[in-house]
């Protein structure tokens, strides 16, 4: 199954088209839109109401926030849920290639950008780090840039924890951010930072990092890939393992 | 009953039926395979460039094998094809920085005003001491700016072709065709709002296929590319006979411009 998020800022505003159907087949289905939102330490679940249009699901800006988390299932399935943790509904949004959501990015009387986003949900039960570059999707010569950091957590917590930007050749931290877990944490990113050999880790949460540029009104807005998508081969996470490994004994 | 059950399943599932299955496209069990990829290997996407109407086309890549296994050394070629899969250059990198550039424009390409395809290889050897089975994978980023303006940065998405690192053959067919035109991927965004939709279609298989965008028909011969504008429309849909064409999608409204893989 897979989540869909949007995420809210003074300086721009975003949309969500949640697709009611599958990449493979023209069927369209019966499920609702369901978001989950923490309230008082628990998983609340609630239809959303009023964005279903043609085939598609929108989140506009004004129900667009950083917390809320969309999922498709039925009512029958939603009344199996938990409030203690996130549960895996279905497997409607089980595809090859995977089941997206088109998350855009806009300015007023400016210009946009998306990409085709989903958290899919087994990454909700993993604690970890994830790295990235911060010069791959970034431009120095825009006029803003920025990091959209999103972590989903199965657990109903909203935890502080921190995303480091360190020189992976001189091994040093050149700057640390406080995120949080169940948000989509919204980071200016410096030019010092837009550097070749800058790479963003996270500590203790995992999550998918999105990049945002904005100049003269144009964007540019895109994910990078998880490290596992540049090796293959049977040992693949053990390879990334020991170089997040190594970033970590520069955190610490 | 059960029995039965399972005895069919045993029987759908031998190797012969499963052959079968994916050639027809019948609840096949891959798209795309990647275990003729040997040890040592490096695997390139299918990128696109453009130098049309005024577009500019960035690559941007890591020395992966530096980055993951302290590999010094190694350097990477790019091979850069026409729309009709024509090589129009080759160029070999050495020197390689952690994270590098390459810039197509006209000039670049000899004031070629055009569209079509690159691919990628690091060439490296694995160090002594490396136990591991690893090939590498370049699934790196291109941006492209028109008239000027921003970049609108993508990621690969399309695995093309493969190189065992040990002579100059390159192989293909990583994503499977089938015998009939019976797969279909409709892109997963509604496309009403924007004033001109284009997509980019690359063939990243040995074979000619066949696709139909929405009433649109076309072929694509091998390693073929070719630039879609799409009348204004909802939903795209895409019949063919390749399990995997995600074109790069172009989206315009006023004089803005956004592009995404699909």
């Amino acid at each position: 199954m897979n989540f869909f998020f949007g995420f809210k800022h003074k300086k721009f505003n975003t949309s969500l088209t949640i697709p009611k159907f599958q990449n493979r087949k023209k069927k369209i289905s019966n499920y609702k839109l369901y978001q989950y939102y923490i309230d008082e330490n628990k998983w609340k679940i609630s239809e959303v109401i009023d964005s279903s249009y043609d085939d598609f699901y929108l989140i506009n800006q004004d129900k667009t926030s950083n917390e809320k988390v969309y999922f498709l299932a039925d009512e029958q399935q939603i009344n199996k849920g938990s409030k203690n943790k996130l549960i895996n509904y279905n497997n409607f949004t089980d595809t090859t290639p995977e089941y997206r959501s088109n998350l855009q990015v806009s300015i007023k009387n400016g210009g946009f950008s998306s990409y085709q986003s989903d958290y899919p949900f087994t990454m909700t039960n993993k604690n970890g780090s994830i790295m990235s570059s911060c010069s791959s999707v970034s431009n120095i010569d825009a006029d803003e840039n920025y990091i959209i950091f999103k972590n989903i957590f199965h657990l109903p917590i909203r935890e502080k924890f921190n995303i480091f930007f360190i020189n992976i050749v001189s091994k040093k931290v050149l700057k640390s951010e406080v995120v949080y877990t169940n948000f989509s944490n919204i980071l200016s990113l410096d030019k010092e930072l837009i550097n070749p050999n800058v790479y963003l880790f996270s500590d203790r949460f995992i999550g998918i990092p999105m990049f945002l540029s904005i100049k003269n009104n144009h964007l540019s807005f895109e994910h990078t890939h998880p490290p596992h998508s540049f090796i293959m081969g049977k040992n693949q996470f053990k390879i990334i393992a020991k170089v997040k490994n190594e970033l970590r004994k520069i955190i610490n | 009953m059960n029995y039965a059950r399972l005895l069919i399943k045993k029987i759908f599932n031998t190797s012969i039926l499963l052959h079968i299955r994916n050639s027809i496209g019948f609840r096949p069990s891959i798209y795309s395979s990647f275990k003729n990829i040997k040890n040592g290997s490096s695997i390139s996407d299918a990128f696109c460039w453009r130098t049309d109407q005024n577009f500019i086309t960035t690559f941007k890549y890591t020395d992966i094998p530096k980055l993951f296994f302290d590999i010094k050394n190694s350097h990477v070629e790019i091979f850069i094809h026409s729309k009709n899969n024509i090589l129009l250059k080759k160029l070999t990198i050495n020197k390689l920085q952690l994270s590098n550039e390459i810039i197509i424009d006209k000039s670049f390409l000899d004031g070629l005003e055009s569209y079509g395809s690159f691919y990628v290889f690091h060439k490296y050897k694995q160090n002594k001491n490396d136990n591991d089975d690893f090939s590498i994978n370049n699934r790196c980023y291109t941006a492209y700016s028109k008239n000027g303006n921003l970049k609108s940065f993508v990621h690969g998405n399309l695995p093309a072709f493969h190189n065992n690192g040990k002579d100059e053959h390159y192989f293909t067919d990583i994503v499977k065709n089938t015998v009939f035109k019976n797969q279909t991927y409709i892109i997963q965004n509604n496309f009403n709002e924007y004033d001109k939709t284009e997509l980019f279609f690359i063939n990243p298989t040995s074979q000619k296929i066949s696709i139909t965008v929405n009433f649109d028909k076309f072929y694509l011969d091998p390693h073929c590319s070719k630039l879609l504008h799409v009348k204004k429309t909802n939903k795209v849909c895409i019949r063919s006979n390749s399990y995997f064409i995600r074109p790069i999608v172009f989206n315009y409204k006023n004089n803005y411009y956004d592009v995404y893989h699909s």
